[in-house]
Parts: C-alpha cells; sequence; structure tokens
C-alpha cells in the first residue's frame, strides 16, 4: 500500500488551505486599512488655503512711544512689536520657545518674560534665563512714513 | 406582585430565565474574603463615580455650546442661570478630581495588599490603563469651558506632548486640529471627551469587573496557596458588603455637595489667545510629572517621565513573589512608598513654584524649580 498520493494530496490541500489563509488574512487587514486610511486623512488638520499675507501692520509711530511694546496678529498668530528708541524697532514672535506661553515686554527691566515658566529674554530676542533652549523668532520692522510695519 | 408575576412567565416561556436567576444568586451570595474592608471600597466609589460623571456629564451636554464664541458664555449659563446648574457643574468637575483619587487609592490599595499578583496581572494591566484614561478624561475635560486657565493649560500640554520626537509633532498636530489651540482644539477634546473616550472606558470597566468577579477578591494568602472564601469564614456579598458600599456611597455623595457649596468651581476668565495669565499650572495629578520635566531637557525629561507609568503597568511581571502581605515583602513595598513621598514631594514643588509663601513665619520665593529663597529684608 503506498500512501504516497494520500501524502501528496494532503500536502497539497494543506499548503493550499495555507495560501487561502494567508490570502484571507492578507484582505482583512488591508480592508482594515483601507477603512483607517480616509479615517486618518480625515482627521488631519487641513492646510489653510488662498495666499498668506506678507506684512502685518503695527499701527502709527506717532503713538507709539519708545520703551513700550505692542502685541500684533498676523495669520492668527501673535507678534510682539517693541520700539527700543526713536529709530529702533524689534518684533518677535510672542509665542515662548519653551512651552508656547505668551511673552510680554517688561518697560522696567528692558527684557521679554514668559509668565509661565519665569523664562527671561533680552531686548533682541535671546535667552537669559530660564527654561527655553531657543531665541524667540524675529522679524523685521520697517516704518513707512507713519506707519509701523512687520515683514512675515 | 401579579404583574411580576405575569412579566418572569412571559420571560420563562422565551429564556432560560433559571440559568439567569442562578447566576444573579450565584453572584450575590459569593463570598468574599474575611479581611475585605473598607478600603476595598475605593474601586466601588470610583465605580460609583464613572457613573455620577456619565448622569452629570449628559446632563451639562444639554447647555454646553462647543465652540470659542458659546463655550465659555454656556458654562457660565449653567453655572448662573440653569436651575440647579451649579450643583451639576459642580459635581461633574469634583467627581473629576475624586476620581483621580479614588483610581489612586484603589491602586495604592491593590499594590499593597499585593492583590495584583498571579492570576490577577491582567486586572492590574487593565487597572491601569483605566487609570491612563482617566488621566485623558481630565485633560480633555479641562479645556472644554474655554477660559485661561484651561486655554493655556492645554496649549503648554500639548506643547509637551509636541516635544517627544519624531511622533510627537505629527500627534500634537492631530489633537490641535493645527498649529495652535484653537476651535478646532475645542471640538476635538469634546468629541473624545463625551464620545470616543467613554466607550473604551466601558469597555475596559467591563472586562475589570468580569476579570474580579469571576477571579474573586485576592486573599492574604501566598500565591498559589489561596483557598476560596467559603460561605462560613467569608463575608457575603450581598447584602453584608452591598450595605457597606451604599453606606460608602452615601456619605460620598453628601460629601461631594458639600465640596461643591464650600468650593464651588470657578469659571475664571475667558480664554485670550493672546494674554498668558501668570504661573499657570496644570492640574494636582498632572502636577509630579510637570514638575519632573523641569528638571531635565526636554527629551530626558519626557523619557524618564514615561518610566514611572510603564513600571506601573508591567509592576506584576517585576514583582514574582508568591507573598502578598506588605511585611514579608519590604522591596516592593519600599519602592511603593518611596514613590509615593517622591510623587508628593515634586507635586508640592510643583504646586509651590514661582511665587512667595510664608513658611513657618518667614516669607520665601519659590522657584522655578520649587526650591525656596529667602526674600532679603528691604
Amino acid at each position: 500500500m503506498d500512501s504516497r498520493p494520500e501524502k501528496e494530496e494532503t500536502r497539497a490541500t494543506r499548503s493550499r488551505r495555507s495560501f487561502l489563509d494567508v490570502v484571507l488574512k492578507t484582505g482583512v487587514v488591508a480592508w482594515l486599512a483601507a477603512m483607517a486610511a480616509p479615517t486618518l486623512v480625515y482627521l488631519w488638520p487641513a492646510r489653510s488655503q488662498g495666499a498668506r499675507s506678507t506684512r502685518a501692520a503695527a499701527g502709527s509711530a506717532k503713538d507709539f512711544p519708545a520703551g513700550t511694546a505692542r502685541m500684533v496678529q498676523a495669520e492668527g498668530a501673535p507678534i510682539l512689536v517693541i520700539r527700543l528708541a526713536e529709530d529702533r524697532f524689534k518684533a518677535f514672535s510672542a509665542i515662548c520657545t519653551h512651552l508656547g506661553c505668551i511673552v510680554k515686554w517688561e518697560a522696567g527691566t528692558r527684557d521679554i518674560r514668559c509668565p509661565c515658566h519665569a523664562a527671561v529674554f533680552s531686548a533682541d530676542g535671546k535667552v537669559v534665563s530660564g527654561p527655553p533652549s531657543r531665541p524667540l523668532v524675529e522679524y523685521q520692522v520697517t516704518v513707512s512714513g507713519d506707519d509701523v510695519v512687520v515683514k512675515l | 406582585m401579579k404583574l411580576l408575576r405575569i412579566v418572569d412567565e412571559w420571560l420563562a416561556e422565551r429564556l432560560p430565565m433559571n440559568d439567569v436567576k442562578g447566576f444573579i444568586r450565584a453572584q450575590a451570595s459569593k463570598a468574599l474574603p474575611p479581611h475585605t474592608s473598607w478600603f476595598h471600597t475605593f474601586g466601588s466609589l470610583s465605580l460609583f463615580l464613572v457613573v455620577s460623571q456619565i448622569v452629570t456629564g449628559i446632563l451639562l451636554m444639554v447647555y454646553y455650546r462647543a465652540t470659542p464664541e458659546t463655550a465659555f458664555e454656556s458654562v457660565r449659563y449653567i453655572t448662573a442661570k440653569a436651575d440647579f446648574g451649579w450643583l451639576i457643574r459642580g459635581l461633574h468637575a469634583w467627581g473629576a478630581t475624586l476620581m483621580l483619587l479614588m483610581v489612586l487609592l484603589h491602586m495604592m490599595r491593590t499594590f499593597f495588599m499585593g492583590a495584583f499578583k498571579k492570576p490577577r496581572e491582567g486586572t492590574w494591566v487593565i487597572g491601569v490603563f483605566l487609570f491612563g484614561l482617566t488621566l485623558t478624561f481630565g485633560f480633555t475635560g479641562y479645556l472644554l469651558p474655554w477660559n485661561q486657565l484651561s486655554y493655556w493649560a492645554t496649549t503648554i500640554g500639548t506643547e509637551m506632548t509636541g516635544s517627544i520626537p519624531i511622533v510627537g509633532a505629527p500627534i500634537k498636530h492631530l489633537l490641535l486640529g493645527g498649529d495652535a489651540v484653537s476651535g478646532e482644539t475645542l471640538a476635538r477634546f469634546y468629541v473624545m471627551h463625551v464620545a470616543v473616550l467613554p466607550w473604551i472606558l466601558m469597555m475596559l470597566v467591563t472586562v475589570h469587573l468580569v476579570l474580579m468577579r469571576v477571579q474573586g477578591l485576592a486573599t492574604l494568602d501566598p500565591v498559589g496557596q489561596e483557598s476560596p472564601a467559603d460561605q462560613k469564614a467569608g463575608i457575603p456579598f450581598f447584602p453584608h458588603h452591598v450595605l457597606k458600599e451604599l453606606m460608602v456611597f452615601s456619605v460620598f455623595l453628601g460629601a461631594m455637595i458639600t465640596l461643591v457649596i464650600l468650593w464651588p468651581t470657578e469659571l475664571g476668565e475667558k480664554a485670550n489667545p493672546l494674554e498668558t495669565p501668570a504661573a499657570i499650572k496644570p492640574e494636582w495629578y498632572f502636577l509630579p510629572t510637570y514638575q519632573l520635566l523641569k528638571f531635565f531637557p526636554k527629551l530626558l525629561g519626557l523619557v524618564i517621565a514615561f518610566v514611572p507609568p510603564l513600571v506601573l503597568l508591567v509592576w506584576p511581571f517585576l514583582d514574582r513573589t508568591p507573598q502578598r502581605r506588605l511585611r514579608r515583602r519590604p522591596v516592593s513595598g519600599t519602592i511603593g512608598v518611596v514613590a509615593l513621598i517622591l510623587a508628593v514631594v515634586l507635586g508640592l514643588m510643583g504646586a509651590l513654584a514661582e511665587q512667595e509663601v510664608t513658611i513657618f513665619g518667614k516669607k520665601v520665593h519659590v522657584d522655578h524649580y520649587g526650591i525656596p529663597h529667602s526674600i532679603p529684608r528691604p
């Protein structure tokens, strides 16, 4: 009695079964991925459309005394504009580089401070003390006529 | 009574009611180990708070509006105008804090009584996930009133997530629905808080409870030598333990209402994305981690901050001695106590940081790192 053909048949059946098993499992994974992909894409925040503005108005220079600062919003982000002297303006992103709090200009000490973790930045945006490891992001300021404008 | 009999017969003709009744009877009369104490009610108090949070949460949803223009005003309406709104909101806000406290106490009881050991490792692991989920509930719910505190605490929290290497930035972007906390974030947190997390919570709580009922409460006997509590020596679940729990629930609810009346949850000022209030701090349950992160550079800090929850998760597989009684496992007991003290000290340092406080009649300035410095006299 030779059982070889029977064995071969069993092997063939087995490999056919395991093949079908793999196909089925791959199918289930592919199906789940096909469901998950659009969900993730749907949840991913949309980018803002349209042209981005390249400058932000920071008001009139006339009523912007030296040694004071102003907060302006550009594309939803806060920008701190400081008039250090009659002819010297500085502008920084007001978002602290540590954990995202909004920094403030301290006229008395002429430095920039973060209310969250007591970080101190100098008037040129560099870290003086506290936890931030990076300086504040700086923007260019131009004065045309009486208008103070921040270049983004 | 006749109606009850009719319903009973109606059900019996359609369902295996004898099996159902037998199951309920067996569960009710199941004996609990003789050492079952008041400490064993922390778990059921957590469950009580889950129910309370769901009920008060649903009631709050009736008037709450999740947009930056209306969220703050709707919470103000609930607190000041809606009849008993102050009570519903107060119970929900205090319930969140107390739930964290009860879950922590329940975990401590399980840890110190060695109840996490074989065969209950799975129940412990699910419990740790439930703890994480409770924290996530706290984090997502905190933003919803859209006040200054909630807005900036969320900003700091998500910024911290963003500093995780590689995956941090995309997770932060996905959580915020943009680059900063905005209306998109509010909508996302709201959906997570009221629709996604409750389902996950219910599933995990169900498995946690089923495992607890199937395996029974742990005794104080060493692993492998546990003898199931018998009807004679054990405490019957019903009515003895159930009555004890009902008593605790009543006192607890009374205490919660007292807290709501004596220390109402302030609403504060509406969120202003252009102005961060001074010395913003997270809720007390995030303070130890928040304080820990101050001592290390961002990346190292996050790695270190991930260690305690990870250790907590795999603890049953690390502490494999058969002993359950605390005095017979001094190493794990000491680790537990030291971890607790460390968490409390870090939390206190975080709570006192960046302000002037009076310690033993002396005014000191506590710096960013929680270290007190004496203030020189003028």
